[in-house]
């Protein structure tokens, strides 16, 4: 028998289930703001920026700041890495899975 | 139910009510500018409308809710239904306003059946919004509408009241989807 791992490892960081709310909301739109993902992804405002943080040290997202009016808009997006890396999460996800019998 | 969890998004992105109150309002403008013979008055609610309903998302409703930029796709076909929904709206009103005039100007009867040609045109553009949106509730608005044109004629009232009585329950649905989203908590600087 392989000494290989049959099941296939899944990104800790995207594996992450708030982490993984806010990547799948990026990936619907082209960029959200800080109010919105704090209203979709129901995380209190400490938590959002601090999973925001660590998905921005990851790579996994982009950040841009405007200001509006008096106030400061932080935008996020999926970068492309992101991107790549949610893809691959989905097929280790659904690979994992095809091994529970239904 | 809509199928993708984007879909539903997209749905939702629709559910603060500012939209059902602002043409609720508008309807009611209009429907008031048709008992006085101020017809002219109808035609400066959707541009004027418009503008209230872009102030209201920027500075009270996006603070709040927050904003998102939508990916390539949704944005061309949103594009491409709102500019129908427009043709249908700017249609729809130089037929309803020609008519009133024709029929005012030949001094037939308000209770002509061109009297329930305002609402049922209305319907036309509210069945528009409710494609538009992905949201039933505007459907309702084009029933109710197209219900009032019908007894308009049958009972022989103005075209206003169908207008007016409608533009009230959207107004009081948006008020209330509205009212909603202000209870949620004040916004501040992101951070």
């Amino acid at each position: 028998m392989s000494r290989t791992p049959v099941l296939p490892k899944l990104d800790p960081v995207v594996h992450e289930p708030a982490r993984l709310r806010l990547l799948v909301l990026l990936a619907m739109v082209d960029s959200a703001d800080f109010m919105f993902l704090l209203r979709q992804a129901d995380l209190s405002r400490g938590n959002l920026s601090v999973q925001m943080k660590r998905l921005e040290e990851a790579g996994l997202v982009t950040v841009s700041k405007s200001v509006v009016g008096s106030r400061v808009r932080t935008s996020y997006a999926l970068s492309p890495s992101g991107r790549r890396a949610l893809t691959g999460y989905r097929e280790s996800m659904l690979d994992l899975l095809s091994a529970v019998p239904s | 139910m809509l199928r993708t969890p984007e879909a539903r998004l997209y749905r939702s992105s629709w559910a603060d009510g500012s939209l059902d109150l602002v043409s609720g309002i508008g309807l009611i403008v209009i429907g008031i500018g048709y008992s006085l013979d101020l017809v002219v008055l109808t035609a400066m609610v959707p541009p004027l409308g418009l503008v209230a309903w872009l102030l209201l998302r920027s500075r009270v409703i996006e603070p709040r809710i927050g904003r998102i930029e939508w990916r390539g796709d949704r944005r061309e076909r949103t594009a491409r239904e709102t500019a129908a929904t427009a043709v249908i709206g700017v249609v729809a009103l130089l037929i309803a306003v020609g008519a009133m005039i024709a029929v005012r100007a030949n001094g037939l009867s308000s209770a002509d059946a061109v009297d329930g040609l305002p609402a049922v045109l209305t319907a036309l553009l509210a069945l528009a919004a409710a494609v538009l949106t992905r949201s039933p509730r505007f459907a309702w608005y084009a029933a109710l509408l197209v219900v009032g044109g019908v007894l308009t004629v049958v009972l022989g009232t103005g075209p206003d009241l169908p207008l007016v009585i409608c533009g009230g329950v959207a107004a009081t649905v948006g008020g209330v989807l509205l009212a909603r989203v202000l209870a949620l908590t004040s916004f501040e600087d992101d951070a």
